[in-house]
């Protein structure tokens, strides 16, 4: 199956104020194409992309997709440790940063109908591949374009990361392909998101979709546009507060306000507060979107045409999350009577930061590594703006000279994607244990979301 | 407390900077701590404790410790009504 760029709209550069006509972005595509296979990309081949959020990345992207290789796109902020073990874990044959193309040796990953590859964070502390097929993503471009009408997408604004599933997916390919001109814009820019009426009035703007932090952010900044060309905003990736709803359809204006729910493993958006009564309650994200959803025992289970082939080189993890063509959404919830989703809480420990997922295990993992630190428990804690931020507590070793913390967290960036980094600090004797000898995050998150930046809690 | 120490107190607090470590030379592109997540705390928190409103264009020229600095200082002599300031 290929995919169709018959119907591609335009790309706006909004940082040189550029417009790649679409017959002109085809043609490109398809020299990048063709560079793709002079350098010896085969069917199934993964390319690492380590760029985002432009039109060359577009390019790039769906360069990729022609030569009948597997895109994977990764965050550009990754340091070099994080980005060779995302290289390994990625089974990729190749990494572009846009210009050239950089062949790292042949992998044969077995999953020739792999179209797509998007990270997100797993609970073990190693990051999850998801595979899509070309077949499952058409599947939910369909559902959406079923029920959102062209004219709504005609000049469509993603801020979200490339990287990101809901920013990938649901902000800029389904708006492109269904013939959109998409304005990408660097990811969450609070420079443009503070003056975000002036971009969407000078621009006409029609649709854009983001998170809950973003929205926040918006609506306290940004005037309201004033030009009424806003026909839909989405938001999604995080749970969405009721008394921002609100705000949000005041500062759209005219503009129909949807909030929507979906996980990376069914390829984004499955359900929708579209057409749903009650869709401010808490926790409610609607009906279903051209899925089906169950609860057992209390958690949200999911069946879409969308559905991922698997988690790359994990199958025992693909076996204990997908039964039956059904998906473990790793969240709480129920159904009521009229087939309203409403979803209560998490199953396990990841950290919702704006919107993206973040493995307290995976930045503990990184953090034992400094000679200084001895024990080491990442938590999320409540934050105003992000929804939650990642606190550690950290326990020195005596042996060598504690470290600021500011020094710390510069040690992190060098280490991992700066968004993981720690923004709350806290210096303990001992870390809280658990019955079983593991260290309590539960009892940090309520001794500390009170606090202040860091502290000793001594 | 005066408002440049708050100031200050904010921004390090936001910046998770220790206390000796000097704040005047600080810039927004130099200085990899100062992301967009924790330039958009930086404005709220000053605005819910100082009690300053920020325009959208004055957010985006704010792009070191010492504009903030200067912003805030006519922001509060304004507000005095002292003679000269905008």
């Amino acid at each position: 199956m290929r995919i169709g760029l018959e119907s591609l709209g335009d790309v706006v550069d909004p940082s040189t104020g550029r417009t790649t006509p679409a017959g002109e972005l085809r043609s490109r595509i398809l020299r990048r194409r063709d560079e793709y296979l002079a350098a010896g990309l085969r069917p199934g081949d993964r390319v690492l992309l380590r760029h985002g959020n432009s039109p060359r990345f577009l390019i790039d992207l769906l360069a990729v997709w022609s030569a009948e290789g597997c895109a994977a796109p990764a965050d550009p902020a990754l340091p070099a440790p994080e980005f060779e073990a995302v290289l390994k874990e990625t089974g990729c044959s190749f990494v572009s940063s846009g210009d050239a193309i950089r062949f790292i040796g042949r992998v044969d990953c077995g999953s020739a109908d792999a179209r797509l590859l998007l990270l997100t964070s797993g609970t073990s502390g190693r990051p999850k591949a998801i595979l899509h097929s070309f077949q499952g993503l058409q599947s939910r471009f369909r559902a959406w374009g079923s029920r959102i009408k062209a004219g709504d997408l005609s000049e469509t604004l993603c801020f979200l990361p490339t990287h990101f599933g809901h920013g990938l997916l649901a902000n800029c390919l389904f708006p492109l392909l269904q013939g959109a001109r998409l304005h990408v814009v660097p990811p969450f820019d609070f420079n443009l998101l503070a003056t975000l009426d002036q971009y969407v009035d000078r621009h006409s703007i029609t649709f854009m979709s983001s998170v809950p932090s973003a929205w926040n952010l918006i609506t306290r900044f940004a005037e309201s546009p004033r030009q009424g060309s806003l026909k839909r905003i989405h938001c999604a990736s995080a749970p969405f507060p009721a008394d921002l709803w609100k705000v949000v359809e005041r500062w759209g204006g005219d503009a129909a306000f949807v909030n929507c729910y979906g996980l990376t493993e069914v390829a984004s958006w499955v359900a929708s507060t579209e057409g749903c009564p009650g869709a401010r309650d808490t926790g409610c994200v609607g009906r279903a979107w051209d899925a089906q959803f169950e609860i057992r025992e209390g958690e949200v289970w999911v069946r879409a045409d969308s559905l991922m082939l698997g988690y790359h080189g994990r199958p025992e993890l693909t076996a204990r999350v997908v039964r039956d063509g059904w998906l473990n959404t790793g969240d709480l919830g129920r159904i009521d009577a009229e087939g309203r989703i409403f979803l209560t809480g998490r199953t396990g420990t990841l950290i919702n930061k704006a919107g993206m997922k973040i493995s307290p295990e995976e930045v503990e993992a990184v953090m034992k590594g400094h000679p200084a630190v001895s024990e080491v428990c990442v938590f999320g804690l409540p934050d105003p703006l992000s929804g939650e931020t990642v606190a550690a507590a950290v326990v020195f070793a005596g042996s060598v000279p504690a470290p600021h913390f500011e020094d710390l967290e510069a040690w992190c960036r060098e280490r991992i994607s700066p968004f993981k980094v720690p923004t709350r600090w806290f210096g303990l004797d001992a870390l809280p244990k658990t019955s079983n000898g593991k260290p309590d995050r539960r009892s940090l998150v309520n001794r500390f979301k009170e606090e202040g930046r860091h502290g000793s809690g001594t | 407390m005066v408002p440049e120490l708050e100031l200050e107190r904010i921004f390090r607090a936001v910046m998770n900077l220790d206390a000796d470590r000097p704040v005047e030379g600080i810039v927004r592109g130099e200085f990899p701590a100062w992301d967009s997540l924790r330039h958009a705390e930086l404005i709220l928190r000053i605005q819910d404790r100082l009690g300053i409103a920020f325009r959208g264009a004055e957010i985006i020229r704010i792009d070191s410790y010492a504009k903030l600095r200067s912003l805030i200082e006519a922001r509060m002599s304004a507000r005095r009504g002292d003679p000269g300031d905008p």
